[in-house]
């Protein structure tokens, strides 16, 4: 669609790029920040897990709609690899100090 | 029993929504209401709609009722639009408002 | 991907929708006919024969596990309920009988007998139980990369459909507007209508269905507080300690009793499943689980009584907020706990969804075909699309009713009888898609839907002259599943009849136009 105001090569280029990001990033991000749901949501460690879970599945479209809606791609990239670094080390920190079942 | 009597408030709900948008009015009504009345129909038809949620509710429990009056919503909704895709395709109603 | 939220979600829309349509449209399909999957399992066994009493059948299966099983550590069994009348069986071999066989074999160790305890023999199927598979797990393909890929195209939905909310601004402006005989709008009206007619429907059914696969797809919330997933499980079924046999001979108390013990204490619900832990023995344990059919959420209550005794031992607690949900959630999606009426809605609302994703694939070529450069040579991704198109929507209707015959008129004995029932449902699919590829593609929409119409129509005939039950007989003997059965393949047939009408009605109206417009560019 933005195909007119772009050349063909750089709008095929954009939408992979943004699919790479809507896709496996978003699963990375997803996968983190349920992972630190599950562990900091004030239930019992199994409610928590099933808990997180069950929002994963709405946290990861509403990521995969954002990444499309952004208005530049290399925004998006920032935001992601900004997002997946800060909570993966948060997560990584939580599982090193608490620890697992 | 509870089933009939919600798809029947459904129904009368979402007639009264269709009556009420201008671009359906000449094929439902035969001519343009004014404002007001649309208003009051819309009113209607939103009204209908709560009622048949609360025979739904009131007849088959909580959340049974719940789930139970979206499938109402649905099958009252596709027999609306089936009567209306029926009436607009008889030839004396060429001219409707609704047409772009 | 500039112009706005409203254009960039139209673009994901399309091509989240178009790439998986047809995954989807296979999983409606299958997915909407499991719903009923207890009756087309009873009209595929035409032989068997309930028993009204519900605790006498279950001693039935009983008595024929004392007598194949003795000896086994773990009797599951299924009881017959008001919507089937087998009861499926499985056991545990013990450990000698492991030991003597040197392998376990799970064939040997599952059963299915009727409401007397006779085991099924006669017209080996899987039934409707195929088809509730096939929704989830497909078929041909490892069960694990099966879900992963029903689990990507169900998220690609619900992206979709969030996506396709915000791209239609005049949702409710447009609620009513259906236009018949326009071609692409009308396409675009049907795919709105039916897309907003059951939208509640549409995203409880994509959310919970990934609720269904939940901890497969997205494992890290268990995984970041779990060090081994076996943790998790054993808190979340709690399964209680392996007992020990006591090496004592003790006969099994009756069923009936704690059957009926259970209903008093479940408000009148039934039971779902009978496990029968070291069934002989002094220390034999009778677990029995609440129906499914008696509330939404899916996890049901449990009881556990002695087998030597018949006293009650155990009983399951209450479980957490978020367990619940989920089990409210899978409930939800399963329609396990729906009455007739509600069934019904369910069918009805997944039927509105195949109808909503194959109006959404044809609109995606009829957008297209008024812009192509040159119609008469199409590109190669269009005609893929177009031809994918017919195979899907015409092609896996026509498999299940290939599936419905081949039940009939395959030899009631034959080796892997239930296996080639499947295969003839995938060597019709197959036939369509070698169809919609060999022929023109207007050709092969009305030459496919019209087959889909025929095998259809025929499943009541070939019923009629193979079995002893069907539409006339059930009106004069009260047997109304093979009334609802001849009569669904009738709806069925007309449907697919008139949608072959309309596509050669289409095509002449087409050909007019090209033909008048051909003319016009001579004369010009």
């Amino acid at each position: 669609m933005a195909a007119k105001a772009v050349p063909e090569r750089r709008y095929r280029l954009i939408v992979m790029s943004r699919a790479l990001l809507a896709i496996p990033f978003n699963y990375a991000l997803t996968a983190i920040v349920t992972g630190l749901l599950a562990r900091h949501l004030p239930l019992a460690r199994v409610e928590a897990s099933i808990a997180a879970t069950l929002l994963s599945f709405a946290i990861f479209p509403v990521i995969a709609m954002a990444i499309f809606y952004a208005r530049s791609t290399l925004r998006a990239w920032l935001w992601m690899s900004g997002a997946i670094v800060l909570l993966g080390a948060a997560l990584a920190l939580s599982v090193q100090l608490g620890g697992r079942a | 029993m509870t089933h009939l009597i919600a798809i029947a408030l459904c129904i009368t709900g979402f007639a009264s929504l269709c009556a009420a948008m201008p671009r359906h009015q000449r094929m439902v009504v035969g001519r343009l209401l004014g404002d007001a009345a649309g208003f009051r129909l819309r009113l209607a038809g939103g009204a209908a709609l709560l009622l048949a949620l609360a025979v739904d509710l009131a007849g088959l429990g909580a959340a049974y009722g719940a789930i139970t009056w979206c499938g109402h919503l649905t099958v009252a909704a596709a027999l609306v639009v089936a009567r209306l895709n029926r009436a607009s395709s008889r030839p004396s109603s060429k001219h409707r408002a609704g047409d772009r | 991907m500039r112009q706005g939220f409203r254009q960039s979600m139209a673009w994901l829309h399309t091509w989240a929708g178009l790439l998986c349509g047809w995954l989807l449209f296979a999983m409606f399909v299958t997915g909407t006919a499991a719903y009923f999957q207890d009756e087309i399992g009873r009209w595929m066994k035409p032989e068997v024969h309930a028993n009204p009493d519900r605790a006498a059948a279950t001693q039935a299966a009983i008595g024929y596990l004392q007598a194949t099983a003795p000896n086994a550590d773990i009797w599951y069994i299924a009881p017959p309920s008001a919507r089937t009348p087998t009861a499926d069986l499985f056991w545990q071999p013990g450990k000698d009988e492991i030991a003597a066989r040197g392998t376990r074999q799970r064939g040997d160790t599952s059963a299915i007998v009727d409401g007397y305890g006779r085991p099924v023999t006669v017209r080996d199927t899987k039934g409707g139980w195929f088809l509730y598979r096939f929704h989830f797990d497909l078929h041909y393909m490892p069960v694990l990369w099966a879900r992963y890929l029903v689990g990507i195209a169900s998220m690609f939905m619900l992206i979709a459909i969030l996506s396709g909310i915000v791209t239609h601004k005049k949702i409710f402006a447009d609620f009513f507007m259906l236009r018949f005989g326009k071609g692409q709008r009308s396409w675009l009206d049907a795919h709105n209508v039916t897309a907003v007619f059951a939208l509640p429907f549409y995203l409880m059914i994509t959310y919970t269905g990934l609720v269904t696969l939940a901890t497969q797809l997205m494992p890290f919330g268990v995984i970041a507080n779990y060090a081994s997933p076996g943790t998790f499980f054993n808190e979340v079924f709690p399964a209680g300690k392996p007992v020990e046999r006591a090496g004592v001979a003790a006969p099994l108390v009756p069923i009936a009793p704690l059957m009926a013990a259970a209903a008093a204490r479940w408000d009148g619900a039934g039971v779902g499943s009978v496990r029968v832990t070291n069934p002989g023995d002094r220390s034999a344990l009778v677990t029995l689980t609440r129906a499914p059919g008696s509330a939404i959420g899916s996890s049901g209550d449990t009881l556990i009584f002695s087998g030597a005794t018949g006293a009650l031992l155990d009983q399951s607690g209450a479980t957490g907020g978020a367990m619940a949900t989920q089990a409210v959630m899978i409930g939800l999606h399963a329609g396990r706990f729906a009455g007739w009426g509600l069934r019904w809605l369910y069918f009805l609302s997944g039927v509105a969804g195949a109808v909503m994703v194959g109006s959404g694939l044809v609109l995606w070529t009829a957008k297209r075909r008024a812009k192509l450069p040159d119609p008469a040579h199409p590109p190669f991704g269009f005609r893929l699309v177009a031809r994918l198109n017919i195979a899907a929507i015409a092609g896996l209707p026509a498999g299940i009713a290939g599936y419905f015959l081949a039940n009939r008129l395959l030899p009631l004995v034959m080796e892997q009888r239930a296996a080639w029932e499947i295969h003839c449902l995938f060597i019709v699919w197959g036939a369509t898609l070698v169809w919609a590829i060999a022929r023109p593609e207007r050709r092969a929409w009305i030459e496919s839907l019209a087959a889909a119409a025929l095998l259809f129509a025929a499943v009541p005939i070939v019923n009629a002259v193979t079995v002893p039950r069907n539409l006339l007989t059930g009106l004069l003997s009260g047997d109304w599943l093979f009334v609802a059965f001849d009569l669904a393949m009738i709806t069925l047939a007309v449907g697919f009849g008139f949608a072959a009408r309309k596509a050669a009605h289409a095509k002449a109206i087409s050909s007019r136009r090209a033909r008048r417009a051909a003319r016009a560019m001579a004369t010009a």
